[in-house]
Order: structure tokens, then sequence, then C-alpha cells
């Protein structure tokens, strides 16, 4: 099975960059996510390919997709469904929203209110959803990819910490490259649709491969640098809020997927390396008065130095 | 040239590891002390490159990666294998340049 997922990741970054160029670490980390059973923030400036590429990922794995466009006026309602009252029988029916899918697009999530972007907690925690005391669950696989713009644009609020947390990674889309950028217009003159995307895998493999990664082996060594990497976050006094035990366990997860996803049966100090700025930095607040005290830095470079202080096991 | 290459010649005849991991145990005290700037986190994977990046041309980098993964496998894996090539490591550590510093590239690779 292992051939079988390196095999994979080759065949969905060839698809994907049929139609999106250029963000061949952006569909791995996708694919990561997706066997890691997570869900992925995409995080960037408005036209640099975020909700082609969610299309265009969903379509390669053979995943049923719905697209939420998340506005100012949305409701919960509008997400995970509610009762209509059916005039035929005279009963109240629940009728599925959008949220019922393999994988959810919430485009421009945080242009919704934040009672909107909570609904989708307990689908995305729980992969299940309570209305009114009925209790519906959703296909399996779920995720949820969620585009959102910076917070400094117009008409944005910032998600709550509890949803941030539920993300497993966040993915920072900058613009390409030059090179990139005459590839992509070039591509653009001629006629490029998501329809030329073939699926690569069907599901009873995927859900096979879900098995896989399940059974990749962490020794307690490695769960202990985990740990120590979290207090290292929790502790450092430039920041306010650190990893959560969540985090942690969502990180392990994705290490998993990515160890299987390089041909691995085991977890490696380098999977944690590589995976944890992707899934620490979005939930880490930082401490406002050590950014007044001319402390100057971001999630991602403290992430990068606990990364640097703390041994792994050799 | 011709006595620093018969030191390190004694010196690597003279390194002895009983198995795989005393030689990675070598090659980690060889590294602080030719890197005072490494970093305490550091992987093998990450030394590896770094290392390569450097031009040591001497060295068989291909075996040298080789026995990493099997340690790797070993290490984290439980897979036991019976022809891991120690000397390959004990060559590296025993030719580790001095006056670089470590930080310079892998700063540079993460900011990439």
């Amino acid at each position: 099975m292992y051939p079988l997922l390196q095999d994979l990741r080759v065949k969905v970054l060839d698809e994907v960059n049929k139609v999106v160029i250029g963000r061949e670490k952006e569909a791995s980390l996708l694919l990561t996510c997706l066997l890691a059973r997570g869900h992925v923030l995409l995080e960037g400036v408005p036209g640099t390919s975020k909700t082609l590429l969610a299309k265009t990922f969903a379509k390669c794995l053979g995943l049923t997709f719905k697209r939420v466009q998340f506005t100012p006026d949305m409701l919960p309602l509008d997400i995970v469904g509610g009762f209509i009252f059916n005039m035929k029988n005279r009963e109240f029916e629940f009728k599925q929203g959008p949220v019922f899918t393999n994988l959810l697009l919430a485009d421009e999530i945080n242009r919704a209110a934040p009672k909107v972007q909570s609904a989708l907690l307990e689908a995305m925690q729980e992969l299940q959803v309570t209305v009114e005391g009925f209790t519906s669950k959703l296909p399996s696989p779920f995720m949820v990819i969620a585009t959102q713009n910076p917070l400094d644009f117009e008409g944005v609020y910032p998600l709550p910490e509890s949803e941030k947390d539920r993300f497993m990674v966040r993915v920072i889309f900058d613009y390409p490259e030059t090179s990139i950028e005459s590839e992509i217009l070039k591509r653009n003159l001629m006629e490029m649709s998501v329809e030329e995307v073939h699926t690569v895998v069907t599901s009873e493999d995927l859900q096979q491969m879900f098995r896989v990664v399940d059974s990749i082996r962490v020794t307690d060594e490695i769960l202990d640098y985990l740990s120590k990497i979290a207090k290292e976050t929790r502790t450092d006094s430039r920041v306010n809020l650190g990893a959560s035990p969540r985090a942690m366990v969502q990180l392990v997860h994705c290490a998993r997927a990515n160890a299987a996803l390089e041909g691995r049966n085991y977890i490696t100090p380098d999977d944690v390396k590589k995976l944890a700025p992707y899934v620490l930095a979005h939930r880490m607040r930082l401490d406002r008065s050590a950014t007044l005290k001319g402390l100057a830095t971001t999630p991602e470079i403290i992430v990068q130095q606990v990364l640097d202080a703390v041994k792994p096991p050799r | 040239m011709v006595f620093l290459a018969l030191i390190r010649a004694r010196r690597a005849r003279r390194t002895r590891a009983k198995d795989i991991s005393e030689a990675f145990a070598i090659l980690e005290k060889s590294l602080h002390n030719a890197f005072p700037d490494l970093p305490e986190g550091f992987t093998w994977k990450e030394v590896v490159s770094r290392l390569k990046s450097l031009g040591i041309t001497k060295l068989d980098w291909w075996e040298i990666e080789n026995t990493l993964k099997k340690y790797e496998a070993f290490r984290y894996g439980g897979i036991e294998y019976s022809n891991i090539n120690v000397q390959s490591i004990l060559r590296l550590a025993n030719s580790l340049p001095r006056g670089v510093s470590f930080a310079a590239r892998s700063q540079s690779q993460s900011a990439g």
C-alpha cells in the first residue's frame, strides 16, 4: 500500500498541475491533510488560485464537492441545514445543508459573522451535525477547505480561536513568482477547465489509505519530542496562547500522513519539523506587550525558533 | 596537506563503533566540535543535507544517505538491518570541516 500512496501523490500533483500552476507544495499539503482527516485553511489575497486549487483537488480524488460563499448576512442554517415543514405529510423534515458532502469549500469564511463560522465547529470536530436535538452523521471522508482573506481587508471578521484550532493546517498563498505568473498567463490564453482533470483514486482505495495512515508507527520518544515542542510554545514570553493539545494530536496525524506519502511506516523528527509550522503557527497568539517592547516577530518565526531549540530523538 | 591527510587517516582508523547507534553518537560529538552554532534541534537529514552542500567530494554520499535511511528505519520503525555500514558514518565524523557556519544555509532554507 505504501508505493500506492507515493504514487497517489505523484498522480494528484500531475492532475492539479493541469489546471493550477506552481502550487505543488500547497496541493501536497492538502493531500497530507486529507489523509490525516484534517481541515485546511487557505489564506491569501484574492486571485491566487485558492478556490481553483480546492475544486481541482476534489475532482482528482473523486470526492463529492460543495462550495459555500460566505457572506455577512448568512445564517448557520445556510450551512448545516434545518427543519422544513412538509405540507404534504404535515411534518417537519430535516433538509441537509451543503455541509453534507466529502469536501466543503468554505469560500471567504471570514466574511461571515462569528456565529456562522462557529456553525462548522461540530461538523469539523465530530463529523456530525446537530439541529434541534437531531443528530446526523456526515459522509466519510469529510474535509473543510476554507479560504480567507488577510485580516486587514475590508469587511472581514477574525476567526475565533476555537475555530482556528479546528483547522489542521494553514497554508499561506503568496503571489506566484514571475516565471510561474508568465506560465499562468500563457495557459489562460487557452481554455483550461476543471473538466480536464481525471479522478486518480477510487473511494475504496482511499478508505484503505486512511487505514494505512492510522497504522503508521509513532515511538514514545517522538511523542515526548512533541510534548516538549508544545511546552516550549506555551512558555515563550512572546506568546499569549501556545499550541493546544489538539494541535499536537493533529501534528501527529499530519506527520503520519506525510510518512505514509513518503513510503515509510514510521514517523521521524523530520516529519514533525516539516509540518509543525503549518500546524502550529495559525493557532498561536502573540503577546501584544512583547510587540510593544520591540520584539517584532511572527508565529512562524517563533515556531522555527522552537524547532531549532528542542532536541529531537536522534 | 599530506600531513593533515595522514592525521585524519590515523584518526579514522582509530575510531571504532560497536554498532550504528554508537557511530551516530560519535558523529554528534564531532558535529558539536566542528560547528559551535549547530542548533540543538538538528536532525540527521538536515545535517547530511548541509554537509553535502559543502562539497566534500571524497565521501560516498549515496552510502551515507542509505545508512541514514536504514538507521532511521531501525530507530523509529523498529526494522533491523544486518548490513548497516557503520564505517560510512565514522568516515563522515572524521571529515567534518572546520570554521564553517552551520546556520548560514539552514536559515536561508527555512526562509525559502
